[in-house]
């Protein structure tokens, strides 16, 4: 069996779920930082904290488990990205340090210390914006072509030229926009109950699905421009192309449904958009882990290895599946109790 | 500044944030579990009230571990990228189980958050269990990857010097993981138990006499006092594995500069690398024979035995060595203390100086962890991987680790200063009075559960 192909899927899988859930929070910080003014701002807040309260820690892991499943399986490549992207990453790290830390501060802080909640929120809020733009930038980096190596394994052009880029950077925007918009509508499912809420959410939603639709058309032209290797595949007619329509119609269908008011399958058409666009990407970069150095194949760890660590992926299923499904049930009868109460 | 000190600087403050984190995060679910544990079975609602407030406290330190060991999990690529390039096949397998069992008590954490007023009582109480069971198994895998930094075993080279064939199972369990895993756990709840008792030792000192206060101090103490005598086993079989496994380390702790039969301890004084010998200090004889081999006569390796670049400076953590111990050997002495005291007051004792050796103590036990960490990884040096991959071919070749290296230190002093702050806002927020009612009028108001 293929082992180091199917490692690589389990990784294109954990930064999918990241993108999903841990993305969403990173979009809700957003949106808890634009809730500035208006007679709405305190309850949009609260319904943010509400919503990534105590699940966004087990969200934000799944991109740990990306980091764990490249380096036990293709350690050079996740050497040579450590080495070549060092600073989106480290002022990547550093923001979901702060990020995390200021939003449990946040929500302790709103009984027992309200004077340092507004601050906290502050913090919270600009991180969840730097964390995605950079990890995009990064991403970005790595299917371009801009990052080449030399016979020592480090960068030829430097530390910046690889990420900073038109590609690059519009991947790290589209990031940033992806989370925004998914966020937006995950939140008017949250809100159902509180009609003037979900309103507000709605129409952010509809502005979101807009923009991510207009950045994602500038990036096809910064795709053309400086990516080469992904342009062969996702080009209008390409072979990979055929995802990037089913994306693009995901998202009109989201935008359309959020119009109608049909908040459930607006959130189902929002995933199925990012899914076809990780598909694009993944098959659009397959077999690279960096375009176009290191191929799956050249980073497979030992056998044995991948062995190993395909008996974990089934085990990771088994054991955290369940708890993860008891987990969404209990936060639904929780979100419908609290509905109750108000 | 130099990228290898820079490297080792952001990476040594980051281990010592995160491992506080860690021992609490693995010890704070038992406490949970025995609050409420006790608070279902007696029906007092000062454990009821004691189990709200570690919740909440835990929530906060829980956040702050798992973020702390993201930058950890990408930093090992971001600092040290040409040895994880090397070591990832062998230590990614159990840091890959350690990231399982972290998820799991992450979504269990959710579980037990929201389960409070949804799940019947004792389920509620079972949902903790998988916390601490993802707690408990996280850092004894955890620590499976440091141990095969120590005593690197279970793969062969091909002849360009990369890793050819791994056995995944022997790499896992090199020889020294069971020491390792063993001293950590118990140091991880004689830390965290005397800090608990640290808490309401505290609060009595500052005059509040109430249940609540001596019921928090004493489940701290009865912790510690399971702990304590592992802790003497533990430390015993871990002197043992480092005479047989790492004896280089061994030699760099003491120090014993040359080989001798017949080794004793010696305790206090100043290390002399250049004329090799320790001065001032006060030497128990043959007792490291003793604690080594069982052996009062036994010969006990040297610094001498090992080539001069490959040695430890003892300088760098015989200190560290010699106040761990200490602190160990303290606090072991303050647990039968605290028993006699508690058997002549009849209850809960509030004899001031006893109060105030075990405030003190909560801060030990954690300075004693750090110190215990730290001799183990300056005792490895020049290795990162020993006798395998030095040091100076691990770290990262790019530019500028010296700015990542003060931004981190800026970092994590504002995050210490904000935490502390708030964790002691929460401390002193509500009062316990208050908290008990309220944990009454609930313990009334037997409501219906969803699940």
């Amino acid at each position: 069996m293929p082992f180091d192909v199917i490692l690589a899927g389990a990784l294109g899988v954990s930064l999918l779920l990241f993108a999903l859930a841990g993305g969403a929070d990173f979009g809700a910080g957003f949106w808890s930082l634009l809730a500035r003014r208006g007679e709405r701002a305190k309850e949009q807040q609260q319904l943010v904290e509400q919503s990534i309260g105590p699940l966004w820690e087990a969200n934000e892991l799944w991109v740990v488990v990306s980091a764990v499943i490249l380096w036990s399986a293709f350690a050079p490549a996740f050497s040579a990205y450590g080495t070549a992207l060092f600073i989106p990453f480290v002022l990547a790290i550093m923001a979901i340090l702060l990020r995390g830390a200021f939003l449990a501060f946040r929500i302790e802080a709103q009984e027992e210390a309200p004077g340092a909640y507004r601050f906290f929120g502050e913090v919270f809020g600009t991180m969840s914006i730097v964390t995605p733009f950079f990890l995009g930038a990064a991403a970005g980096a790595i299917a371009s072509g801009r990052l080449r190596l030399d016979a020592n394994e480090l960068p030829i052009d430097g530390y910046v030229q690889p990420w900073v880029g038109p590609f690059p950077i519009m991947v790290g925007i589209l990031g940033v926009a992806t989370c925004v918009y998914l966020s937006a509508i995950y939140l008017t499912l949250d809100a159902s109950g509180n009609e003037p809420l979900q309103e507000d959410f709605r129409l952010r939603g509809i502005l979101a699905s807009m923009a991510l639709g207009a950045l994602g058309v500038v990036t096809i032209f910064a795709t053309r421009a400086d990516a080469p290797y992904m342009w062969e595949q996702l080009y209008p007619g390409g072979p990979g192309s055929i995802l990037m329509v089913v994306a693009a119609l995901c998202l009109f269908a989201s935008l359309a449904l959020l119009y109608f008011r049909r908040y459930w399958l607006a959130r189902t058409a929002a995933i199925a958009q990012v899914v076809a666009v990780f598909c694009a990407w993944a098959f659009a970069q397959y077999p690279y882990l960096l375009v176009p150095d290191i191929t799956i194949q050249d980073a497979a760890s030992p056998r044995s290895v991948l062995v190993a660590m395909s008996i974990l992926i089934i085990v990771y299923v088994v054991v955290l599946g369940p708890a993860l499904w008891w987990l969404f049930r209990l936060f639904k009868s929780h979100a419908s109790s609290k509905r109750e109460e108000s | 500044m130099d990228n290898l000190i820079a490297a080792r600087g952001v990476f040594g403050m980051s281990l010592s944030f995160h491992i506080m984190f860690a021992a609490l995060g693995v010890v704070m679910p038992f406490f949970l579990l025995l609050s409420q544990g006790l608070y279902l079975k007696k029906k007092d609602p000062d454990y009821l009230a004691l189990n709200k407030k570690w919740t909440t406290a835990f929530a906060i330190t829980y956040a702050i571990g798992a973020v702390s060991g993201t930058v950890l999990t990408f930093g090992l690529g971001l600092f040290w990228p040409r040895f994880m390039d090397f070591a990832g096949p062998m230590i990614g397998v159990p840091l890959s189980i350690e990231v399982m069992f972290f998820l799991l008590e992450a979504i269990f954490l959710g579980i037990y958050l929201f389960g409070r007023d949804l799940l019947s009582p004792w389920v509620h109480w079972l949902s903790g269990v998988p916390l601490l069971v993802g707690g408990f198994a996280s850092m004894v895998v955890v620590i499976l990857a440091n141990s095969w930094m120590n005593t690197p075993v279970g793969f062969t080279l091909d002849e360009t010097g990369r890793v050819a064939d791994v056995e995944v199972l022997r790499a896992m369990f090199s020889p020294s993981w069971y020491a390792e895993t063993s001293h950590m756990t118990v140091a991880a709840f004689e830390a965290v138990g005397f800090a608990f008792a640290a808490v309401y030792a505290w609060g009595m000192i500052r005059g509040r006499r109430d249940e609540y206060h001596k019921k928090g101090f004493f489940l701290g103490m009865i912790v510690v006092t399971l702990a304590a005598p592992l802790m003497i086993f533990s430390g015993d079989h871990t002197a043992r594995q480092l005479a047989a496994n790492e004896p280089v380390k061994l030699a760099a702790i003491e120090p014993l500069y040359e080989t001798e039969a017949g080794a004793g301890i010696s305790i206090g004084g100043i290390p002399d690398n250049e004329a090799g010998e320790v001065k001032y200090d006060i030497e128990i004889p043959y007792m490291l024979s003793i604690l080594s081999y069982d052996d009062p006569n036994a010969t006990v390796q040297g610094l001498n035995e090992f080539p001069e670049d490959e040695r430890p400076n003892p300088l760098a953590m015989w200190w560290a060595y010699d106040a761990m111990t200490g602190i160990g050997f303290f606090l072991a002495v303050l647990i039968p203390v605290f028993w006699i005291f508690y058997w002549r007051y009849r209850g809960v004792p509030t004899y001031r100086p006893l109060l105030y050796a075990i405030t003190l103590s909560g801060f030990l036990g954690f300075l004693a962890i750090e110190l215990g960490w730290l001799t183990t990884e300056e005792g490895r040096q020049p290795w990162v991987a020993q006798g395998v991959m030095r040091i100076d071919e691990g770290y990262t070749l790019a530019p500028g680790i010296g700015v990542a290296f003060i931004a981190f230190a800026l970092l994590y002093v504002f995050l210490a200063s904000t935490l502390i702050w708030l964790l002691k806002r929460i401390a002193t927020g509500t009062p316990p009075e208050k908290e008990v009612e309220e944990a009454q009028r609930q313990e009334e108001s037997e409501g219906a559960y969803a699940l």
